[in-house]
């Protein structure tokens, strides 16, 4: 496969809105494409500043390089992201990576509620805390929330993987059909349709593997893991 | 109005006088003769997108729901499809894709050409790629998440809400984030069924969206009587249109329900929809001899045998030209077409 072409591109977001940066990142990659390339999208590495909490920032951003943002973002930041790696500096707001496709998204600050909701795959990582509804009705993405969540974690969750190192709020993993929930702090309440389970070998080196992705040091010891109830036949 | 190319009829050119399909008085209908300088105005349903290059234009007002309600498989939609092509009648489904998850586009596909509803249901990702070539995208405000609940047939149709909105707020923020990733090029609905009517469609429609697909009716299969009433027909619309008015905004109203003839759907234009189901008249249509188009013996040895598209429905063709024509005889009748503009 050839090297795809790389190029960057910066954006202030008080000049230019979410919607129209969108545009022309798809244009510019649409221009730069290298036709003899395999490659789908060339590599492109996209700076944005001026974010001051505004909606929808990178939302439908696919097959791109690395995302810079300086700044918080608001609803909907980099929904339906996929295949690329993304830094936020600030704080995120509601629905925060919602329908992650994949690649890794990396939040230095805090964020709101349903992170990751809805997400099919790829990596969020909060360094800070995030509020109710973490991972809602999540199918297939891994989110790591380094400090503490709200209540109703991992609500519908149907595949995936939560890793929380820090303490959850009410009704942990409410309606969770699949997928897993470690958690290292205490949860306020949890679920009856999720119980505890054995950490095995394997647990702790998915943990290792996805806070190492995350940037986070930690040996992932002291976790717990929580599983839906399996149903007795 | 210019219908889309159609083999098999004459209804190439007619026209619609500017005012609404009420019934003209006399009054209004002398001369005749000058009728044809009237302001001309389409059947035509036009939905309105965030951009302006993404209206789209529903001629005629005419769309199918079987490809995603009838459990037909890609070979029966792919022959549906190829029969109503000509017509280029509305179809709502996911694009067909090959395995390397790139939509198949050639030009011996029917559903390229037609316009598209992509479905975006309660407990689904927002996935830009099936958004690909759609026309529209139509968020589906019903069913169980992940069928938690048994699907029966009718619980399947319950009212609902998708699974990540919280409060009514988040609604128009789902709506404006399709608006975005879709770059405003495509109008944003929802189909709902039919529970509290008027509140719920003033809900949705201060939610921002462009249209909303009333589900009065579903069928279910290609059969005349797997017909699955949700609610009476005329109250659902009555309530539907105030909630229209009384809002003041621009948002379409489409119906899918049990309308079987030009009739029948030339007075729902009347009352204020804007585009209508040929589900009910396609099954009532259908032949009782002709083979059931869902999943048979024959579509499973399709998957084997090329398909030769046009020849399984022979008589889809024939009976939508036959309904287009009835819906004419009623505009005239009406006195909303000039009578000799019709060729």
């Amino acid at each position: 496969m050839d090297k795809p072409l790389e190029s960057s591109l910066h954006f202030d977001l008080e000049k230019v809105s979410p919607s129209e940066m969108l545009t022309a990142i798809q244009l510019h990659c649409s221009r730069i494409a290298n036709p003899l390339s395999d490659a789908e999208c060339p590599s492109v590495s996209v700076n944005i500043s001026g974010a001051r909490g505004q909606d929808f920032i990178g939302a439908g951003l696919r097959a791109i390089g690395v995302v810079a943002v300086q700044g918080a973002i608001g609803d909907f930041g980099f929904c339906s992201f996929g295949d690329g790696a993304c830094h936020v500096e600030g704080n995120v707001g509601d629905f925060f990576g919602h329908s992650i496709a994949s690649g890794v998204l990396l939040v230095r600050g805090h964020a709101k509620k349903a992170v990751g909701a809805l997400g099919a795959g790829g990596l969020i990582s909060i360094y800070g805390n995030a509020g109710d509804r973490t991972a809602l009705g999540m199918q297939g993405a891994d989110v790591v929330i380094r400090g503490s969540v709200g209540s109703y974690a991992g609500l519908g969750m149907q595949s995936g993987t939560l890793v929380l190192c820090g303490t959850a709020g009410k009704q942990l993993g409410q309606g969770m059909c699949g997928g897993a929930i470690y958690i290292r702090g205490e949860a306020e309440s949890i679920s009856s349709n999720i119980e505890e389970q054995r950490m095995r070998e394997p647990d702790r080196l998915k943990i290792g593997m996805l806070l190492l992705k995350s940037d986070i040091k930690s040996a992932g010891k002291e976790f717990r893991v929580f599983r839906p109830v399996r149903e007795e036949v | 109005m210019t219908m889309k190319s159609n083999p098999d009829s004459a209804l190439d050119k007619w026209t619609v006088s500017q005012s609404t399909l009420r019934c003209e008085p006399l009054l209004s209908r002398i001369d005749p003769l000058l009728q044809a300088s009237a302001d001309s105005c389409s059947l035509a349903c036009t939905l309105n997108a965030a951009g302006p290059s993404g209206d789209l234009t529903l001629d005629p007002p005419f769309f199918t729901r079987l490809t995603a309600n009838a459990g037909l498989s890609q070979n029966a939609q792919r022959r549906l499809l190829t029969e109503l092509r000509g017509f280029g009648i509305a179809w709502l489904g996911d694009a067909f894709e090959s395995k390397d998850r790139k939509p198949q586009e050639t030009s011996e596909d029917p559903f390229v050409e037609l316009p598209r509803f992509s479905p975006l249901q309660m407990d689904q990702p927002i996935d830009v790629v099936s958004f690909h070539n759609a026309a529209a995208i139509e968020l589906q405000l019903f069913g169980h998440p992940f069928q938690t609940l048994a699907n029966s047939r009718r619980a399947k149709w319950t009212p609902g809400l998708p699974i990540d909105i919280a409060d009514f707020e988040q609604l128009g923020k789902r709506v404006e984030v399709l608006r975005v990733v879709t770059g405003g090029k495509c109008p944003i609905g929802a189909a709902v069924c039919p529970g509290a009517v008027y509140e719920d469609l003033r809900f949705l429609i201060d939610s921002g969206l462009d249209f909303v697909t009333l589900l009065v009716d579903i069928q279910y299969e290609m059969s005349p009587t797997s017909t699955l009433q949700l609610a009476p027909l005329e109250p659902t619309l009555e309530q539907s249109i105030k909630a229209v008015q009384d809002s003041g905004a621009r948002t379409k109203i489409l119906l899918s329900a049990n309308l079987c003839d030009g009739l029948s759907m030339f007075r729902c234009l009347q009352m204020g929809v804007s585009a209508m189901s040929i589900d009910a008249f396609l099954a009532q249509s259908k032949p009782k001899e002709v083979a059931p188009v869902k999943e048979s013996f024959g579509s499973v040895l399709s998957a084997y045998v090329p398909a030769t598209p046009g020849a399984v429905l022979p008589w889809v063709k024939p009976a939508v030209t036959q309904l287009m024509e009835e819906l004419r005889d009623c505009a005239i009748y009406a006195g909303s077409v000039a009578r000799h503009s019709v060729p």
